[in-house]
């Protein structure tokens, strides 16, 4: 048996990708069930121990060369748990900056590479962290202001289509594509931070 | 340790017309001559003085670039006592300084990895006074368009609007990183829920049953033993690490005295030979020291930390 190559091979996929790479549900499988082949292992040690002393079954004593066994299969199935975990942890901690960076529900490309409980995880973050920011008031929403403010009015760009028009408290305004517009910073930041619009530096932040 | 203060400490005592740089130093001499002209025209006439000494080359001990810090270090205090007298006649009175206490709250929070105190009378009458600014702004808004005199009430609209974004950036980037922490070390802010708010502790719960759940799904409702299957063993939990280095200040009146070997395990004949384990500071010093050692002065309030 290999010792926690399967773990390996997880946390080596994680590396190997800007965000996370699809779950991979078979190799997760695989450390899982080395787990168990160790505890197997561990089960059959301890049988074998009873069996040797079949009138001490309250207490066995372990012979000397038998206790490497015992804490290598320990050992490897503690390093197989902390691995999954770690793998699992990474992908939770990705999944929440996008909610944070994003606020909006999962969009289709990056639901394909989630196993259904982080789609769950996600759903339910994402409830939390709205119902919070509702519950906060004083006319606070953690998810805007996310830098300093510099300015009240910026000049942004549309660039992408499809944007339809939105309602500023100067009056409504439509976004077609390739439009530039003068509009207040808190109706267009979600939107800068989506891609949607490109905020267009003026001669002092260039 | 570093302590700021005292290199510069040594060069208050002489009176300002006898500072003059070293003849050796060239270079920053004429840096300190653009510098000089560059910033705003001090009142005092005593600085004028010492541009023209600057220019004077006796040779002296002292480089002309400390030198320099320190007519910036006394421009700066200056200035800032101007302004600071100009705010308060400016501003309604208590607004600037619940600012200036929200901002050191803010600051606190950033520079530490656990959790600061909640002062929860504090934030809720913050978070009133913005609700009543953001119903305020929308009036005059609303004036700006269709009142008496629109130009006006739309100039205060803007301005206001301004304030108002000042305000909730700092307020909701303090609860974006207190809600940071609280996730980051779920296990160990367990026993911390005397620092937080009771909408942070009902969050803090919630998040904890969110995330446990899903690791049990994932990995250890597939391991059969259940001594495996625990999430928290002492090993397995993340503490916030409180030997990270801050700059703080001293403001307690009478000045502290510091342990430097808070949380150390030092060898007996190390012991015997370092004479910096106690060091006293004055009111006002500038120090860069680990948090744990500062970590009790800073709760009583007796340090202050800087960005």
């Amino acid at each position: 048996m290999n010792y926690g190559q399967k773990a390996k091979e997880l946390l080596l996929d994680l590396k190997r990708s800007d965000f996370i790479p699809p779950y991979n549900k078979d190799t997760v499988r695989d450390a899982l069930s080395e787990i168990s082949l160790h505890f197997q292992e561990l089960e059959d040690i301890q049988t074998a121990l009873h069996r040797a002393n079949p009138e001490n079954s309250t207490r066995v004593r372990v012979d000397r060369s038998l206790r490497p066994p015992l804490l290598l299969h320990d050992a490897a199935i503690k390093r197989n748990k902390r691995c999954l975990l770690a793998y699992h942890v990474h992908r939770l901690e990705k999944l929440k900056r996008l909610r944070w960076d994003t606020t909006a529900a999962l969009p289709p490309h990056v639901k394909s590479l989630l196993d259904e409980a982080e789609v769950d995880f996600y759903t339910g973050y994402d409830k939390l962290v709205s119902r919070f920011n509702d519950k906060l008031g004083g006319g606070l929403d953690l998810n805007s202001n996310v830098q300093p403010p510099e300015e009240d009015l910026i000049e942004v760009r549309v660039v992408k289509s499809g944007l339809g028009t939105i309602v500023t408290d100067y009056g409504e305004v439509s976004l077609d594509l390739g439009t530039t517009h003068f509009l207040s910073r808190g109706d267009v930041e979600h939107l800068i931070r989506q891609g949607s619009l490109q905020q267009i530096d003026g001669e002092e932040t260039s | 340790m570093a302590d700021f203060d005292n290199l510069l400490g040594d060069l208050e005592e002489e009176t300002q017309p006898t500072l003059s740089p070293s003849a050796s130093v060239q270079d920053p001499d004429t840096n300190a001559d653009d510098n000089n002209e560059q910033e705003n025209d001090p009142p005092d006439a005593g600085n004028e003085a010492n541009n023209d000494e600057l220019n004077n080359e006796d040779g002296d001990i002292i480089p002309a670039a400390l030198q320099e810090a320190l007519l910036r270090q006394e421009n700066r205090i200056y200035d800032d006592t101007q302004s600071f007298t100009q705010e308060d006649n400016e501003q309604e009175a208590g607004e600037s300084e619940d600012y200036r206490a929200l901002k050191k709250m803010w600051i606190h929070e950033l520079n530490t990895t656990e959790l600061g105190n909640y002062d929860e009378e504090f934030l809720n009458d913050l978070l009133e006074i913005m609700q009543n600014t953001d119903d305020m702004v929308e009036d005059l808004q609303e004036q700006g368009r269709t009142g008496a005199d629109p130009t006006l009430a739309s100039i205060a609209a803007s301005i206001c609007k301004m304030d108002f974004d000042r305000i909730s950036f700092v307020l909701s980037d303090f609860m974006r990183v207190r809600l940071e922490k609280i996730e980051k070390y779920t296990l160990h802010n367990r026993d911390c829920h005397d620092r937080m708010s009771n909408m942070e502790i009902e969050y803090h719960k919630k998040y904890s049953r969110l995330f446990q759940s899903h690791l049990e799904r994932t990995v250890t409702d597939n391991l059969r033993k259940e001594a495996w299957r625990k999430l928290d063993e002492p090993e397995m939990i993340d503490r916030p690490n409180l030997d990270t280095f801050v700059f703080c200040k001293v403001v307690g009146e009478e000045g502290i005295v510091v342990d430097n070997w808070e949380g150390m395990t030092i060898s007996a004949e190390e012991e015997e030979e370092d004479e910096l384990r106690s060091q006293p500071f004055d009111q006002g010093a500038h120090i860069f020291v680990r948090y744990r050692v500062v970590r009790e002065l800073v709760q009583n309030g007796k340090v202050e930390l800087l960005m």
